[in-house]
């Protein structure tokens, strides 16, 4: 009893879960059309723009329409060959042909093939040179952000430490000079600032350091004396 | 067995950039190429205000060796300095420092620069480590006083 029920709800649980039916078919061949008119420059997009709408529209009308649209193709001489009309005759009529003709025929078909797979290797560097070219092109974008990132100012938090301990915090970018932030103590503290001496690591910084020349990290303490 | 040493240093060098008492510096050594040494730090210790060695900024090497911090450091004031508890080579004599009574691995280095700035002016006299800071500290207070002044200004403060 109690394995036929859990039974029926595993069926009404898992069914509707894993049900293919309702995936719906991706769009195919688009990507690749996008790649091509890509790499291979205006002429392509052009003629995929003009192939596609105008096999949607003939293919209801049916034949004839279909094959003005093949005629058009075939004007096109850059266009993708359309295949050999004659070779369907050619074959059948093989045997009654001539050797001669044949020879000739043969010579001709292979200088085709030759050319045809010259001109796709040619295709073929030229897509894969192209993509070198795009990839070193976005390296060199990706690092010179990366530069100017690194170049951008950082900020450093400074603890001014005095005799007594007292600390006070300051902010100030790791590359500026110390000149302000030590007038700006002064006038905290009611010194006149050319009675004040500041230290890091025991060695005296002046007006015209920064904190990159002492190396200097967040909350780090810098000491401020006064001179006698 | 360097690993630890070395961690713990850096530690403490991390510590002291943060946090230190005004006036003392710690610093490990900056080799002529530009390298780090964390076994050898060359620390500057204040004379205490309102004492005979207010005034003076005086240098001391810190040595680690690679058993630190299981043993202690040795501390060096310059050759022949004056001080009772401070042998004529200028290694310090003080209990924290004796692995054998007060060193424990958890002192730190501020807490040695500290002690040894109180030893300055609180000299320990059951435990003399030169002859002459050890005899004029018992027998001539006057001179002795004369000597620590004396001595203070030979190491000025880098004001």
């Amino acid at each position: 009893m109690s394995h036929e029920v859990i039974d029926d709800d595993d069926d009404d649980e898992f069914e509707p879960l894993f049900s293919y039916e309702r995936v719906c078919k991706p769009p195919s061949d688009d990507d690749s059309d996008d790649d091509v008119t890509e790499i291979g420059g205006k002429q392509l997009k052009i003629k995929s723009t003009i192939f596609s709408p105008s096999l949607e529209l003939t293919s209801p009308f049916g034949k004839r329409e279909h094959d003005d649209f093949v005629q058009v193709l075939e004007d096109d001489d850059d266009w993708l060959p359309p295949p050999p009309k004659n070779a369907r005759v050619i074959v059948d009529n093989k045997d009654s042909e001539d050797p001669t003709l044949r020879e000739i025929r043969q010579a001709k078909e292979e200088l085709k093939r030759l050319a045809e797979s010259r001109i796709d290797d040619k295709l073929g560097q030229k897509t894969s040179s192209l993509s070198n070219e795009s990839n070193a092109e976005a390296k060199e974008h990706k690092s010179s952000a990366g530069t100017q990132e690194a170049s951008a100012r950082k900020k450093v938090l400074v603890t001014i430490q005095d005799k007594d301990g007292v600390c006070k915090n300051f902010r100030q970018f790791k590359d500026e000079k110390f000149e302000k932030l030590f007038l700006k103590y002064a006038e905290m503290v009611g010194v006149s600032p050319d009675r004040l001496v500041f230290l890091f690591d025991g060695q005296k910084i002046l007006d015209h350091n920064t904190p990159k020349d002492f190396d200097i990290e967040d909350e780090d303490i810098i000491e401020v004396n006064l001179k006698k | 067995m360097s690993g630890i040493a070395r961690g713990r240093l850096a530690e403490e060098r991390k510590a002291w950039r943060k946090n230190h008492p005004h006036g003392f510096v710690a610093r490990p050594e900056t080799q002529p190429d530009g390298a780090v040494n964390l076994m050898l730090w060359q620390c500057n210790i204040p004379g205490k205000s309102g004492t005979d060695w207010e005034g003076g900024f005086f240098p001391l090497a810190i040595h680690f060796s690679e058993d630190y911090p299981s043993k202690p450091p040795k501390c060096k004031f310059p050759q022949g300095f004056f001080h009772p508890n401070v042998y004529p080579s200028g290694t310090v004599c003080l209990s924290i420092l004796n692995e054998d009574s007060g060193w424990r691995p958890a002192i730190t280095v501020k807490q040695i620069l500290v002690g040894i700035q109180d030893l300055l002016d609180a000299p320990n006299p059951a435990d003399p480590a030169q002859t002459e800071g050890y005899q004029l500290f018992i027998q001539d207070p006057v001179e002795y006083k004369r000597r620590v002044r004396q001595q203070a200004k030979q190491y000025p403060p880098p004001i």
